[in-house]
């Protein structure tokens, strides 16, 4: 009677043993593994930041202003090319609604089909 | 077959019991040792196992950032390449120099001067470029090493350069807003530790806690807009040049809270190559060095004649013909006039009238007044270097003080300062303290810390402010500021042209001059407040002439861009596209 149960209990131990080393063994594999990430993180990161520095030069309103007036040949709205528009300048329209301004904004936003 | 204890001979017995003994013996043993080595040296040895393969090393944290108000970065970090040398490990350096020379564009001479200093380590160039890098690593020079190492950059270049200040080799603060808040942007050192196996390859604890191994500083959010200092900074260089003046500044401020919107210096500099400038060229001389404003400063004396009921926008003031004797000199007004209202003197700049206003109020309350606006001491604005400019006590004045400070002169401002009083008048008769750190975030982009706009005192009742406000309106509808009005916003302001005190001469020079104009818009609902400052026109004399042009021009681009419209509303469309959306409106 006792026979079968060291027997079972040494079984358990064994099993109890390969699976805490295999365990183990895993979390080392894995600790490796998550190194080798930490070094593509690390190597992302940088070209991330790389990346921003191109794009914040690029947006540079300096270098725009630069290139719309040199390459597309833009230049500053002369006095009387922008018309500012006062709310109270603009007469309702027939739409109905009493703010024409906020058809405008609507209208903007929303781009609807024109007939 | 079981074998009985009488068939065993006696020698095998004794022998096995001495096996058995000695096994044991030595189980026992090493029971022992497991028991010493596991249980009462187990901290040692946990100890020593981690020495073994754990390795501590400090890591230099990544500087924060400084980004623009809409978190566009103006100061940031890039990976660059640096080379360097171990002189004693270099075992030819005239040929090892030879070989660098047209890679680095440098003289052999001077490279091989820095190869045989007697120093452990040398800095050979730095930044060097990843394509010279690669050639000078593929060389094989024995003694050399390109490092990767973090470099300070400015993707927006001059923009801001003068606020922003700049960042050593080191990578260390030196100026402006990097020196400022030096520690915040640095951060702290961190100890990062590593584990590594008998092969020196490196693992991580998978139950270890995770963290950042690289630390960061403080990233920082400023109150200023790119584009608004874009526009600040373009339009302050054309008045310079058109003028042929030596320098300009402009100075913006949300007048209702304190925030510093744009703050441009011309000639700028670069701060990516802040080598090639001098300290001077470097410097922010719009905070460092006070000057004397010359009639910008009228708006004291005129507010604290309204404020102590002592005279009123309608009160007469006799012009004296233009002239008037003071403690032996004669001041000149530009235009003579024998009568005119408060009003008409502060839009026509009447510096008798000024000095009339002053004079009302009698020394002391002048003085306090002054004091109250905010003159004489520093604003308290987050910027290294802030000069209290100079107002001395009236015990100490001369006979001619008063009128001198009336107008202006005897008396050394910031611009800074001129903004913060023009402030008060726009908002309602509040001194607010002016600041440029919107907020303070941690690496991930959280705001640790958010500055909130702060009041320091009231400087005069809001009614006083309101009546101020509506006689600066007239400065420029019809007086000297003529030239800032905007054709759709309401704008108040004052101009000033001040005569630089020679000191050679001993007197005023009447070549070089200060001129400027500091104002505000809309007056309706002040969204800026605004100085231009040019220094030493030669082409124009006055501040009417020069400065006010070009506050109407950065004005009507900026407000715009805010999306401000006369009325309050906030919608722009071109001409054209009002045209176009006008006509779909209607078909819809």
């Amino acid at each position: 009677m006792k026979k079968p149960v060291i027997l079972i209990l040494t079984m358990l131990l064994g099993v109890w043993c390969f699976i805490y080393v295999g365990i183990n063994v895993d979390m080392w594999r894995l600790g490796y593994e998550l190194e080798g990430l930490e070094g593509q993180r690390a190597e992302l990161k940088r070209q991330h930041e790389a990346l921003q520095a191109q794009i914040s030069k690029l947006m540079d309103p300096q270098q725009i202003a630069r290139r719309a007036a040199q390459q597309l040949g833009f230049t500053a709205p002369r006095e009387g090319q922008v018309v500012m528009i006062s709310l109270d300048a603009l007469p309702p329209l027939e739409t109905g609604s009493a703010d024409p301004v906020q058809l405008v904004q609507n209208f903007l936003d929303s781009q609807p089909e024109v007939p | 077959m079981k074998v009985s204890q009488a068939d065993v001979h006696p020698n095998c017995r004794v022998r096995s019991g001495f096996l058995c003994l000695g096994l044991m013996v030595g189980f026992v043993l090493v029971f022992c040792r497991l028991f010493y080595l596991q249980v009462i040296q187990a901290e040692e040895g946990a100890r020593q196992a981690e020495q073994q393969i754990q390795k501590t090393v400090e890591v230099k944290p990544v500087r924060g950032m400084i980004l623009d108000r809409q978190g566009h970065p103006l100061a940031m970090n890039v990976e660059a390449a640096s080379l360097g040398a171990r002189p004693q490990q270099v075992l030819d350096p005239q040929r090892t120099a030879r070989s660098l020379a047209p890679l680095l564009h440098e003289s052999t001479g001077r490279l091989k001067g820095i190869l045989t200093r007697n120093a452990s380590f040398v800095r050979v160039a730095h930044p060097i470029s990843e394509p010279i890098a690669e050639k000078i690593e593929a060389l094989k020079l024995p003694g050399l090493k390109v490092e990767k190492v973090q470099q300070r950059m400015y993707p927006k270049g001059t923009l801001g350069s003068h606020i922003l200040g700049f960042a050593g080799s080191e990578n260390q603060g030196l100026g402006g807003i990097e020196y400022q808040y030096e520690t915040l942007l640095r951060g702290h050192e961190n100890l990062v530790q590593f584990q590594r196996d008998a092969l020196g390859r490196t693992f991580t604890q998978p139950q270890g806690q995770a963290m950042d191994r690289v630390p960061s500083g403080y990233s920082l959010q400023l109150t200023i807009d790119e584009v608004v200092q874009f526009i600040a900074e373009e339009e302050l260089a054309a008045v310079v040049r058109k003028s042929e003046a030596k320098s300009g500044s402009v100075v913006m401020m949300d007048p209702m809270t304190g925030e510093i919107l744009a703050w441009a210096l011309y000639p700028t500099y670069d701060p990516n190559r802040y080598q090639d400038f001098s300290d001077v060229e470097r410097l922010n001389w719009t905070l460092t060095n006070p000057y004397e404003p010359g009639s910008t400063l009228k708006i004291v004396a005129a507010a604290g004649a309204l404020q102590e009921n002592v005279m009123t926008p309608g009160t007469l003031i006799y012009g004296n013909d233009g002239q008037m004797p003071i403690a032996g000199t004669i001041v000149h007004d530009p235009a003579k006039s024998s009568w005119m209202t408060f009003s008409e003197a502060l839009a026509r700049s009447s510096n008798v009238g000024a000095i009339k206003m002053a004079d009302s109020l009698g020394a002391q309350r002048f003085f306090r007044y002054l004091k109250a606006f905010g003159f004489g001491e520093k604003t308290g604005i987050d910027l290294p270097g802030e000069s209290p400019g100079k107002l001395s006590d009236p015990s100490q004045w001369s006979g001619r003080s008063l009128s001198s400070i009336a107008m202006g002169q005897e008396i050394a401002v910031t611009p800074l300062q001129l903004v913060s009083a023009m402030s008060a008048i726009a908002n309602g008769g509040r001194v607010m303290k002016p600041y440029i750190i919107a907020s303070v975030q941690d690496q991930h982009g959280v705001p640790v810390q958010v500055n909130s706009p702060e009041k320091i005192r009231d400087a005069i009742y809001p009614e006083t402010a309101i009546k101020m406000s509506r006689i600066l309106e007239l400065v420029v509808e019809r007086g000297t500021g003529r030239q800032a009005k905007l054709e759709e916003y309401r704008v108040a302001g004052k101009t000033g042209t001040a005569q630089k005190f020679d000191r050679d001469a001993g007197a005023y020079s009447s070549s070089n001059v200060i001129v400027s104009f500091l104002g505000f818009a809309p007056v309706d609902e002040p969204r800026l407040t605004m100085l231009v400052m040019v220094n030493e026109p030669h082409v124009g004399k006055y501040g009417g002439e020069i400065a006010a042009p070009a506050f109407k021009k950065i004005a009507e681009r900026v407000l715009p861009y805010w999306g401000v419209l006369p009325g309050g509303a906030h919608i722009i469309q071109t001409a054209s596209a009002l045209a176009e959306t006008s006509s779909r409106t209607v078909v819809q």
